[in-house]
């Protein structure tokens, strides 16, 4: 327990000495994953062109990660044209990831999505073990917002957190069959 | 505090500060970027259980410079209150991106195909860790991409298994791709290591409405006569409203460390399978006929050994409100039926936001079960609120009316943030032993009645 709480001690005191004035910190670091679709894209590819990006770290087993979609949808149908992009990364194992496809289709959910079976680029944002997770990343990567689970409500924060990036004043409305339902807020 | 301070730690310190220091400094000269995102992670917990009262703590980072980019994670943190684990420095990665190639070296998971030859992960919560310690190598272009990969696992042994693998896919057109992999493994036996190997291929065919996959793989197992073989498949059909899929599997002498083979199991107290002996198949359908974000979906499957006897059977109905509404709730049905025993199992979670700011989440529970003897039925109560994201409080009851035994338990558990880069929470209480599953691998939580307290820091 000493040697544990000692080098516990030295490595806070590196990471305060050091990284703050050397580093740039809450930069989301790189990656790249395989579409659902097919093929490939990098975060490079995703910052292209994009104002912020709503990264959101999901799996199909997940009720929380499911009732927050509809919302994601919503907001991807809203800011899309003004400069945002959605992307999804699911977390399905090999064991639940043929569910992956089925599940985003049959809700007629039009955002990205990526796969991480093994969970190498949840393990590098920190996020490894929880979902859903939620980051909002401005046109460089820089993290303006993390959130660990969802309850109703939380939205709320994400939409915000995009829109003060996006420079939009006022919370979209969008009539569709799957954000239309959302955006009325019933 | 100061005096668990060892000198050699503060020596320790100064070495990793240095090092920032000069990274950052020729960093600097370099023009180039250093990032860099890490977090802190602290827990007491007391069991009175199983007697275990510990401190735990955390550290990891993830850093990046130009093409380098690194992962480090100190830690003695285990998720059953009732365990140890000793600190050290469990993993270690450096990476080197190259044009159209990545070389790590430390620890590392990956996955072959659907994880018959290969599947290496870790997950915390259920204490499942096989990533290897060694070298990976991958290589895109265009429509070819490869992977070699060496390492060793060390599992708490003095002797460490060795794993060596291949794996290739090729796209052919642009809908079908096929790979191909070949794992060999090496592992201490007593007097001599055992040696053997796996053979895998895969095809995959996917349109804008249909996914068709399949894998085959061999086992050459050391032992003589017992080689193994393994197939898994699934077809699924998805367009905007609706999906329906297929899956089955047959697995022989399958089951080593390096691999997890699907289960074909949605009910998630029984995802484990039996990859020396087992075949079965899954058949689910997906609905979204309204315009909203509810949702139905029914499952149907059967597990069983190669030469018959008492099949597991589950089947489950389930139905996701809108959750857009203000108050929506979601209904499972479960029934599965094993040479155990059956349940048959209710669970209804209701959804309702008060305010802006406050949302109440109730879920009751009802468990029919029948082992050998006299039914009983489990209770289960969960009452959720929180407030803006910030605060959240879940109380916990839940009881059990076997004829022979009945029991209680209540559990308490606060989380919040009290800045943007900080969470806490405190759970006290007792809860009852159970099955935790997820993605093939299962564990049996024991009980727990006590405390636990956590904090974690973003940096």
């Amino acid at each position: 327990m000493r040697l544990s709480i000692g080098l516990l001690v030295a490595l806070i005191l590196a990471a305060v000495i050091a990284l703050p004035a050397v580093g740039k910190e809450d930069r989301a670091p790189s990656f790249t994953l395989e579409k659902m679709e097919g093929g490939r894209m990098s975060l490079k590819d995703i910052l292209k062109d994009s104002k912020a990006v709503l990264l959101d770290f999901w799996d199909t087993t997940c009720t929380p990660c499911n009732e927050l979609l509809p919302h994601v949808q919503r907001m991807h149908e809203a800011y899309g044209e003004k400069g945002l992009k959605v992307v999804i990364i699911s977390e399905d194992t090999s064991l639940t990831i043929q569910d992956v496809k089925p599940s985003i289709k049959s809700h007629k959910y039009t955002f990205q999505v990526l796969l991480d079976p093994s969970h190498e680029v949840a393990n590098q944002f920190g996020a490894k073990g929880y979902v859903p997770y939620i980051f909002v990343l401005d046109g460089t990567g820089r993290i303006a917002l993390r959130h660990k689970g969802y309850r109703a409500g939380d939205e709320k924060d994400f939409e915000k957190s995009i829109r003060d990036l996006l420079g939009v004043k006022d919370e979209a409305k969008v009539d569709s069959a799957a954000g239309g339902e959302a955006a009325k807020g019933k | 505090m100061l005096r668990f301070i060892r000198p050699t730690s503060l020596i320790a310190a100064a070495l990793i500060s240095a090092a920032v220091l000069i990274l950052s400094s020729n960093a600097a000269r370099a023009e180039g970027d250093f990032t860099y995102i890490g977090s802190e992670f602290f827990r007491y917990s007391s069991d009175r259980k199983s007697h275990v009262t510990k401190y735990e703590d955390e550290t990891s980072l993830t850093f990046s410079y130009e093409k380098f980019s690194g992962f480090f994670r100190y830690s003695n943190y285990i998720y059953t209150p009732g365990l140890r684990k000793q600190p050290r420095l469990d993993k270690k990665s450096l990476s080197f991106q190259g044009k159209n190639y990545r070389v790590t070296a430390g620890t590392y998971s990956y996955l072959f195909g659907r994880g018959l030859t290969l599947s290496l992960m870790e997950n915390k919560e259920l204490g499942f860790d096989n990533e290897l310690e060694g070298v990976k190598y991958e290589w895109a272009e265009k429509r070819t991409s490869a992977a070699v990969l060496y390492g060793v696992y060390k599992g708490g042994q003095k002797q460490w298994s060795k794993v060596t693998g291949l794996h290739v896919r090729q796209y052919l057109g642009d809908i079908l791709s096929v790979g191909a992999s070949f794992v060999g493994i090496s592992e201490p036996q007593l007097t001599k290591w055992s040696r053997h190997q796996l053979v895998g291929v895969e095809s995959s065919v996917r349109t804008s409405k249909w996914n068709i996959y399949s894998e085959y793989a061999k086992h050459n197992s050391p032992r003589p006569g017992i080689d193994g073989h393994g197939f898994y498949g699934n077809i699924s059909y998805a367009v905007p409203g609706m999906s329906l899929a297929y899956s089955y599997k047959n697995y022989w002498q399958m089951q080593t460390k390096f691999n997890i083979l699907p289960t074909l199991r949605d009910n998630p107290e029984n995802e484990g399978v039996n990859g020396n002996d087992e075949k079965g198949y899954l058949a689910e359908a997906r609905l979204s006929p309204f315009k909203d974000s509810s949702s139905f979906s029914l499952s149907y499957g059967q597990s069983n050994s190669h030469h018959g006897g008492f099949p597991y059977t589950e089947a489950m109905a389930v139905y996701h409100g809108d959750s857009s509404r203000r108050s929506f709730f979601n209904f499972t049905q479960t029934y599965w039926t094993s040479i155990l025993g059956k349940r048959n199992r209710q669970n209804v979670e209701w959804t309702y936001r008060l305010d802006e700011d406050n949302t109440i989440v109730v879920t009751p529970q009802l468990t029919h079960v029948k082992d050998y003897g006299p039914g009983y039925n489990d209770y289960k109560v969960i009452l959720e609120e929180s407030w803006r994201g910030k605060i959240s409080c879940v109380y916990t009851d839940e009881r059990t009316l076997r004829h022979d035994l009945t029991q209680r338990w209540h559990l308490m558990e606060v989380k919040f943030k009290p800045a943007e880069k900080m969470e806490c929470g405190l759970m006290f209480g007792s809860r009852r032993a159970a099955y935790v599953c997820s993605g093939g691998v299962c564990r049996l939580e024991p009980a727990f009645s006590g405390f636990q307290g956590y904090m974690q820091i973003f940096f």
